[in-house]
């Protein structure tokens, strides 16, 4: 498979999801032709970027995941979430193609609000009650956002629009102090929902918030290490601690959410010093965390005794730990190798502190998703496992693309 | 990423699902089977595909093809043989890892995956010797005689054990023969090694590099793990001890064949192997002469045709020719396909016979074409049909090589003669007692088919090679003379060999004593000697005082950083933890205040740095 014909097949899936979402828009008579003029004029418009494409296709291979998923829940599912997948992706070709700041808050409200939407779908007090914190939050985001844009433009008190925007995008990440709404949720709701919700949206999040921070010419600020530095140390030593004594794997799992966005907060700091370095890193660090995430989530409801299905279990927690050869591991030493480079020893030694802390749990998530002997093969087992493939290929590939990095960086 | 990298590792991707699923090896078969065509495909129409640590040249390209192909028939034969084994699923990641490995020692144009490659093959070999670690009775090597307190008799794990430390010799001698000449040229590639001056460090470089060879492959200080590398399956007998991993010494050389032929012109390197190879040779010929297991006879005759191959090398080294290195690579060619057949064939009809020796065979079951294949590919072996692959191998080495080497050859073709028919006759005995298969199942279609083929490929290449050679029928004839003279001696008794003799040949002339008695009470004896002196220094500089004291304080010390690590911290992380569940247990009003405390935190932090 070469270059063009990666570039060809995504093309061809941006098609197929502009005309599903033309016909799906016309049938439910929702016609915001914005979005599609937006969607058509990005994919002829395609950058050449293999970072992107991967993505794309990445979070295409996980929606190909979830489809299987509603015909087996179809007392669960309504017909409508396709729209909202859908417009998922819509949100990120928007984010990953955009040039300008309105582009990004566009595709970012709207990648990320459709997934609430399927928190609610199982209709009862409890995902009605985690929905509604969810769209809250989400929305105390979105203002918190658009403030902080705009502080940054007009220039006056730049800080104060910095820490908005961070705020604004914490909220969907998990950083620590806008955190709380993310163990309730996560336990509360249908794991299947949740399995997306950890997933997609953090990836997209972190790629707009990375641009908006380059478009507003935020890097150079000495905040930004001091402040996501912080975030950092917080969001890993609160999210690992928390995962420790919680009793439902759910919400250790939400926890290990937390952490993870934590790790990817120290690629953010380095952002000024090796560009490329850090965004590679980051988006690592995101798409190993969004896999194995979501062959755990997907394996809570049906845990069965076959052996692939307990290898891929393994595969995914050893990829959260960061353990060989898993993406997990370099995405870990990826950012271990920027902390060091950029002289922050402490965010290093934290990273590593945290690491050690994080095993027990880990394995404990482990062994009770693998605890039942009854075997059987059914789509949700069949997800699990086909989700942790792409773990151990890309634990391959990317030491390559480390190493090609490195050659250009003067260490 | 290159094809070639996807071909060699999908063996092991398929061998690794296998192991997992337990299911009966198809995955492994279909993945050998694909990369067989796909490197043949690749070898015959001369893509010379080339990658950073791969690369398919001329010499090898024979060889990759005998060595798929025969991975692909041998994992074909063991789908029924290795049917209803009590450990399948580790059987198939271990063939499917062994070919990974060894397509990464024949590919290799680098040290670094020339060594992955070689440890690969050693691991394999420790796993599928030691495969029955159960240790039944019916699965152990060797024979009731007690010699000097060495009982000549091996269960699987031991000999697995022993297998893998005296090759592991090979991988600490290549590792260092790698890193000499990284020193010298500063490359890991192979091909930039070939044309160094002779030097010191090339030398002891060169010479590490033919003690590896010589350690996989049993030559002659390391011989005595072969003959117990016996306990393993039947295919892995076939597979690995005979046609494809104790070829990667003559692999090994074969691909630094330049550096040794300019070191050679200073020390004189191909004296050291026609020397060790004959000797090899002549030393397990003699023991396959009067050794009662089958495949410990067949196993002797895998190391004296290795020593044949060594002496081939030695003299390429000496006459740098093409027809040497023909001759070498026909040899390793006819061998590997004639042992291999001959263990499969042979080895599954002593399967169903009450015993593993070969005068107490009691009833053969005779499936319906394992005695002719058995013999064709003794005739291969023998080399005694023209026109024939072993023919032609053995007539264009007898042609090329001096009067010396002539006559040891001519030697060693009576001896392997002799210990052939000496199976065979016992075979035949046995034939017309045996049980006969009337019924056709597929499990002896799948075990027949490979053999088949094995015993006729030798016989349509040798006549599709149109060899040019004059060839002289000394080798068939004395061939001829020593089968005619063992079947007058069996009929009538003439010659009796001296009692004594025999058992000193039966103890494989004391060598397990070295191996398992003596190296272990020389290393033993050294670290008693080195605690010793560490004792006196101690004494002497009065340490002992100081490291009592220290540990008393190292004690006290342990006990507070386990209070801290063990109880302190466990509390109060547990504490902690359990607190912030408590906090974040769906109460909005905390949520306000965790996110108004954390913004004026931010806010004033950030206040502080500007």
């Amino acid at each position: 498979m070469n270059y063009i014909t990666l570039i060809l097949s995504t093309l061809l899936a941006l098609t197929i999801t502009a005309v599903l979402t033309l016909w799906i828009f016309r049938k439910y008579h929702l016609c915001d032709y914005v979005v599609l003029t937006f969607l058509l004029i990005t994919s002829i418009l395609l950058i050449y970027n293999l970072t992107v494409l991967t993505i794309t296709l990445f979070i295409i291979f996980l929606i190909i995941c979830y489809l299987p998923l509603r015909k087996y829940f179809k007392n669960v599912f309504n017909p409508l979430d396709t729209i909202l997948i859908i417009l998922a992706v819509v949100g990120l070709v928007i984010i990953l193609y955009g040039t300008s700041i309105i582009d990004i808050i566009v595709g970012f409200v709207i990648s990320t609000l459709p997934i609430g939407f399927l928190i609610t779908c199982r209709g009862d007090v409890l995902s009605l009650d985690s929905g509604l914190k969810y769209f809250v939050f989400s929305s105390i985001g979105f203002s918190l956002l658009i403030t902080g844009t705009c502080l940054s433009i007009a220039s006056f008190i730049k800080y104060l629009g910095f820490i908005f925007i961070i705020a604004g995008f914490g909220f969907e990440l998990g950083f620590v102090p806008f955190h709380s709404w993310i163990p309730d949720v996560y336990d509360r709701s249908e794991p299947q929902i949740i399995a997306i919700l950890a997933s997609i949206p953090k990836i997209v999040t972190i790629i707009a918030l990375i641009k908006m921070l380059i478009l507003l010419e935020l890097l150079d600020q000495a905040l930004l290490k001091v402040l996501l530095g912080f975030i950092a140390i917080a969001s890993m030593f609160l999210g690992n601690i928390g995962a420790l004594m919680s009793k439902d794997v759910s919400r250790v799992l939400a926890y290990s959410t937390i952490a993870q966005m934590g790790y990817a907060c120290i690629a953010l700091t380095c952002l000024e010093d090796f560009t490329r370095f850090a965004l590679s890193a980051s988006i690592y660090q995101v798409i190993a965390n969004a896999l194995a995430k979501y062959s755990l989530f997907t394996a809570i409801k049906e845990r069965v005794g076959h052996n692939l299905y307990k290898f891929s279990i393994y595969i995914s927690v050893l990829s959260l730990i960061g353990i060989p050869p898993t993406l997990g591991f370099w995405a870990k030493l990826w950012l271990f190798q920027l902390s060091v480079m950029t002289r922050q020893y402490w965010l290093a030694i934290s990273l590593i502190v945290n690491t050690a802390i994080s095993v027990p749990y880990y394995i404990r998530v482990a062994k009770e998703l693998t605890s039942e002997t009854f075997i059987r093969i059914s789509t949700i087992t069949v997800i699990t496992s086909l989700t942790s493939i792409p773990l151990l290929l890309l634990g391959v590939t990317v030491p390559i693309h480390m190493l090609n990095l490195l050659k250009n960086v003067p260490i | 990423m290159s094809l070639l990298y996807i071909i060699v590792s999908l063996p092991l991707v398929l061998g690794f699902i296998d192991s997992l699923s337990y299911r009966n090896g198809l995955a492994t078969c279909i993945g050998n089977f694909i990369t067989a065509t796909t490197l043949t495909i690749m070898c015959i129409l001369g893509m010379n595909e080339q990658v950073y640590l791969l690369s398919i040249t001329n010499t090898f390209k024979i060889i990759i093809i005998v060595t798929v192909w025969l991975v692909f028939a041998i994992s074909i034969f063991s789908i029924s043989y290795m049917k209803y084994d009590y450990r399948r699923g580790w059987f198939w990641f271990f063939i499917g890892l062994f070919n990974t490995s060894i397509l990464l020692v024949i590919l290799s144009s680098n040290a670094l995956s020339l060594i992955m490659g070689w440890c690969g093959i050693e691991i394999c070999s420790y796993a599928l010797i030691g495969h029955w670690y159960r240790d039944e009775v019916e699965k152990w090597v060797g024979e009731e005689h007690v010699y000097r307190g060495i009982k000549y008799a091996w269960p699987p794990t031991r000999a697995s054990l022993r297998a893998l430390l005296t090759t592991e010799v090979g991988v600490i001698t290549l590792l260092l023969a790698c890193s000499l000449m990284y020193i010298y040229t500063g490359s890991f590639n192979i091909n930039d090694w070939l044309s160094v001056k002779s030097n010191i460090l090339t030398i002891l470089a060169s010479l590490l590099f033919i003690i590896s060879a010589l350690a996989i492959s049993a030559q002659f200080p390391f011989t005595e793990w072969l003959f117990t590398a016996m306990t393993g399956p039947l295919p892995v007998s076939a597979l690995i001890h005979s046609a494809t991993l104790v070829n990667a010494g003559i692999y090994l050389l074969l691909k630094v064949s330049k550096l040794l032929v300019i070191i050679d012109h200073v020390v004189p390197l191909h004296y050291v192997l026609i020397t060790l190879g004959l000797l090899t040779a002549m030393l397990s010929s003699v023991y396959a002469l009067v050794s009662r297991e089958f495949k410990v006879i067949l196993a002797s005759s895998t190391a004296s045709y290795l020593g044949l191959m060594f002496t081939c090398i030695g003299m390429y080294l000496k006459f740098p020719e093409e027809l040497v290195l023909n001759a070498l690579i026909l040899l390793l060619t006819a061998h590997a396909l004639a042992k291999a057949n001959l263990f499969l064939s042979g080895g599954y009809l002593a399967k169903y016979s009450a015993s593993r020796f070969i005068d107490e065979f009691k009833v053969l079951l005779r499936f319906r074409t394992a005695y002719p294949i058995f013999i064709a590919s003794t005739l291969t072996l023998l080399g005694i049909i023209p026109f024939n692959l072993g023919y032609i191998a053995k007539e264009l080495m007898y042609h090329v090589s001096p009067i010396e080497v002539k006559i040891m050859i001519s030697i060693l073709c009576a001896l392997t003669a002799i210990y052939m028919i000496r199976i065979l006759t016992y075979f035949i005995r046995n034939y017309f007692e045996g049980r006969v298969i009337t019924e056709l199942k597929m499990e002896y279609l799948l075990m027949e088919l490979p053999c088949l083929a094995l015993a006729i490929i030798p016989y349509v290449s040798g006549i599709l090679l149109k060899c040019e050679v004059v060839f002289e029928y000394t080798l068939v004839l004395v061939t001829l003379i020593a089968v005619l003279v063992y079947l007058i001696n069996y009929k009538y008794r003439l010659v009796r060999v001296h009692d004594k003799l025999t058992y000193f040949i039966k103890l494989r002339y004391g060598l397990p004593v070295i191996y398992d008695k003596t190296i272990p009470n020389v290393i033993l004896n050294f670290v008693k000697i080195l605690w010793k002196v560490e004792e006196k220094l101690n004494n002497v500089m009065k340490i002992n005082v100081l490291i009592f004291k220290m540990c008393y304080l190292n004690e006290k010390l342990e006990k507070y950083l386990n209070k801290i690590l063990h109880a302190d911290l466990v509390l109060y992380l547990k504490k902690f933890s359990v607190t912030l569940n408590k906090v974040h247990r769906a109460i909005v009003n905390n949520y306000i205040v965790i996110l108004t405390l954390g913004l004026i935190v931010l806010i004033t932090l950030a206040i502080m740095v500007m």
